[in-house]
């Protein structure tokens, strides 16, 4: 009774302990892990706070100041180059085709008078490309 | 098993298969196992109690404090150190970096003279013959150098010399470098704050703050300010000038520029003069500005209106003194013509009129009389006459006996054209769109006529070098002469210009100061501050006008003009 007993014991305790150092190991390594992330952090925010103080530096008013006078054509604004909006004219309103004008009128002589396929995006009537008379010469298109 | 705690004799029972006998102990065996039973449980309980409390650790560690165990410790930076300074836009003033300090054990060096040569060609500055004096103590440590780069270090740690060692600090750096120097100040060896902003934080504390400080300052004008300056002061010889630009709604100083200025990275080789604020510190005789406070004070007590007036063709004669008119029209005055012709004779009839009493109590409501309520620590307290005679009375009228510093003449006048409401004066951005406290001194209405008066003098008057055009500048000049011991030094000017703009609805104050101005030939000679001061501020004006995105309009066309009056 007592042996298969001891025996599960001495096999659970055998196992806990594997478990127990595995996980050991692993926490051992992700700490490691870790720190050397906070240690990268670190490092980082420091590289971040020296690129800012470099930044600020170049961004120095003088600096910017003569290398815009060298290689812009801009000068600083003066007062008259303002105006009003409201001076500012409307944008015409768009152009509405008088579309009974725009209807293929036949020319008398056969052939339709070139008109645009499209006005406004609409589409208008056209003859049929197939029966238009081409007249002798003409380079077919 | 099963066994009856209670009885004696004790009677056990002991199954094993089906035949169960029952085995009685009695007398002195009885007591020995009765007393090992007592203490095998005393054991066991101690035991169980062992485990209980590590299993309650396990339960607090893994369920409770989980939240505490995870949390990153906190990140030891050079932000930790001293916060970041910026200005309102962001832009960073002053910043911390860590780098290195190079100390020796000079019992480790084996050859002095040849490390400080060698330290010599990688640290430009090194002072060698020191170097080889103090590698040659009999010290066993010794500072060698402040603040080194990465590849100095380096460089050093390749020429592989047993002794020198390195610890590391952290440097104060001041990408702007001169760009509002006596704003943020500098801070000593080893970064306590020694002047300016930097001394204010450690004075209220807050040099451990790690959130950024954000100032009031817009380094855009503080440079267009400066500029202006650099060029006034070449332009007119002066020794020194002082500039202020404050947002007359908040009290928000954007620029404020003293001359000559130093470079806080290179505090050690500055001079005195050069730290010395005297946009801040100094407190000058203003001269001819302070008529635009008499005017305000005379039409605030209702002893004049904008018709009444003074006769100005005699000099007047108290005690020893005589007050004449530097642009003498011999004739009666209008108050409107007293500001603009700029006459000491009607400012100081109209200083009678209000009395001792009643001037002081004004002067005092504008913050003239105590020291700037600015955050800094070099801030100079005013000169004013006890007792307060009369003859002071009429002196102070035109900007003579009363001493004040650059910084309360424009908040002085931020007030008076504001509406009339007294600001604090600050370094530090105010929370934008809330509305700043103040104190009421000057009712509207004369508010709106001293806009009108101060755009008069721009146009017609004494300023009329200070138009910015499409900026309707309105402002008073002054120039007073410096006291030396026993009189005024009539050679040594202060001249100065405060101005507002745009007059019909004012935003910003500028002002601009020149310590002793000579004149030209562009100026005919002429020192005084309509010739010296007012042109700079034009051009001032001219070139921040478009950073602080304020509209211009045609001030030739009539009807715009009057529209743009009218509230």
């Amino acid at each position: 009774m007592m042996r298969p007993i001891m025996g599960a014991a001495i096999v659970l305790v055998a196992i806990i302990s594997f478990g127990l150092y595995e996980l050991k190991i692993e926490v051992r390594g992700l700490e490691s892990e870790l720190s050397g992330l906070r240690t990268g952090i670190t490092a980082e925010k420091e590289n971040i706070r020296v690129l800012n103080a470099e930044w600020s530096y170049l961004n120095r008013p003088e600096r910017l100041g003569n290398m815009a006078a060298r290689h812009l054509e801009l000068a600083p604004i003066v007062s008259t180059q303002f105006i009003d909006a409201a001076m500012i004219p409307m944008r015409p309103p768009p152009y509405v085709p008088d579309v009974a004008s725009l209807i293929p009128m036949d020319d008398g002589l056969g052939g339709a008078m070139v008109k645009p396929r499209f006005v406004g995006g609409v589409f208008l009537p056209q003859k049929n490309p197939r029966t238009t008379i081409r007249s002798a010469g003409e380079v077919p298109q | 098993m099963t066994y009856a705690r209670q009885g004696t004799p004790q009677t056990y029972a002991r199954h094993s298969g089906e035949n169960s006998r029952r085995v009685q102990i009695e007398g002195v065996a009885a007591a020995a196992l009765k007393k090992s039973q007592a203490r095998l449980t005393a054991v066991a309980g101690i035991f169980a109690i062992g485990f209980l409390v590590l299993a309650g650790r396990v339960v607090d560690l893994t369920l409770v404090r989980i939240p505490e165990l995870f949390a990153a410790p906190p990140v030891v930076t050079a932000l930790a150190f001293r916060p970041d300074i910026t200005d309102r836009n962001g832009i960073l003033l002053a910043t911390s970096l860590k780098g290195v300090s190079l100390y020796a054990n000079p019992r480790d060096i084996p050859n002095p003279k040849q490390a400080a040569r060698h330290l010599a060609a990688i640290i430009p500055g090194l002072d060698q013959a020191a170097t080889v004096a103090r590698l040659s103590s009999e010290k066993s440590f010794v500072w060698l150098e402040r603040h080194l780069g990465p590849r100095q270090q380096d460089a050093i740690n390749r020429l592989g010399i047993p002794g020198l060692n390195f610890e590391p600090t952290v440097k104060r750096i001041y990408p702007q470098g001169r760009h509002a120097a006596h704003v943020i100040g500098y801070v000593g060896i080893d970064s306590e704050g020694l002047g300016g902003i930097e001394k204010t934080l450690d004075y209220e504390g807050r040099q451990d703050e790690t959130r950024a400080q954000v100032l009031s300052i817009d380094l855009r004008v503080q440079n267009a300010l400066r500029e202006e300056l650099i060029w006034a002061v070449a332009e007119f010889r002066a020794i020194g000038a002082a500039g202020v630009v404050m947002d007359v709604a908040t009290g928000e100083i954007l620029a404020l520029v003293s001359l000559p200025d130093f470079d806080p990275n290179r505090i050690d080789q500055s001079i005195n003069d050069q730290r010395f604020n005297r946009a801040t510190l100094a407190v000058y005789e203003m001269g001819s500005t302070f008529k635009t406070f008499t005017t305000a004070n005379a039409l605030e007590i209702g002893t004049v209106n904008l018709k009444s007036g003074y006769d100005a063709s005699e000099p007047i004669r108290v005690a020893r003194f005589i007050i004449r008119d530097d642009h003498a029209k011999n004739r009666w005055l209008s108050v409107p013509e007293i500001l603009v012709y700029s006459s000491n004779i009607g400012a100081a009839k109209m200083a009678l009129d209000i009395g001792s009493e009643r001037q002081r109590k004004f002067l005092g409501d504008l913050g003239l009389l105590r020291a700037a309520e600015i955050e800094l620590p070099e801030v100079g307290s005013p000169l004013s006459p006890t007792p307060w005679r009369e003859i002071n009375t009429m002196t102070i009228a035109f900007g003579h006996g009363v001493a004040v510093s650059p910084v309360q003449l424009a908040n002085a006048f931020a007030t008076i054209i504001n509406g009339g409401v007294h600001h604090v004066p600050t370094l530090f951005k105010r929370v934008p769109g809330a509305r700043t406290p103040g104190k009421r001194v000057l009712s509207e209405h004369v508010s709106a006529d001293m806009r009108h008066l101060l755009r008069r003098i721009v146009v017609e008057g004494t300023g009329k070098k200070a138009a910015a055009p499409g900026y309707v500048v309105g402002g008073k000049t002054g120039t007073a002469e410096k006291a030396k011991a026993g009189g005024y030094n009539r050679k040594a000017l202060i001249a100065s210009f405060v101005g507002a703009f745009p007059m019909n609805d004012p935003r910003y104050v500028v002002l601009a100061l020149l310590d002793e101005p000579k004149g030209n030939e562009s100026t005919f000679n002429f020192a005084s501050a309509g010739w010296t001061a007012a042109p700079t501020v034009g051009r001032i004006i001219s070139r921040i006008a478009p950073i602080l995105a304020v509209k211009p309009i045609d001030e030739d066309d009539r009807q715009l003009m009057a529209a743009a009056w009218t509230p």
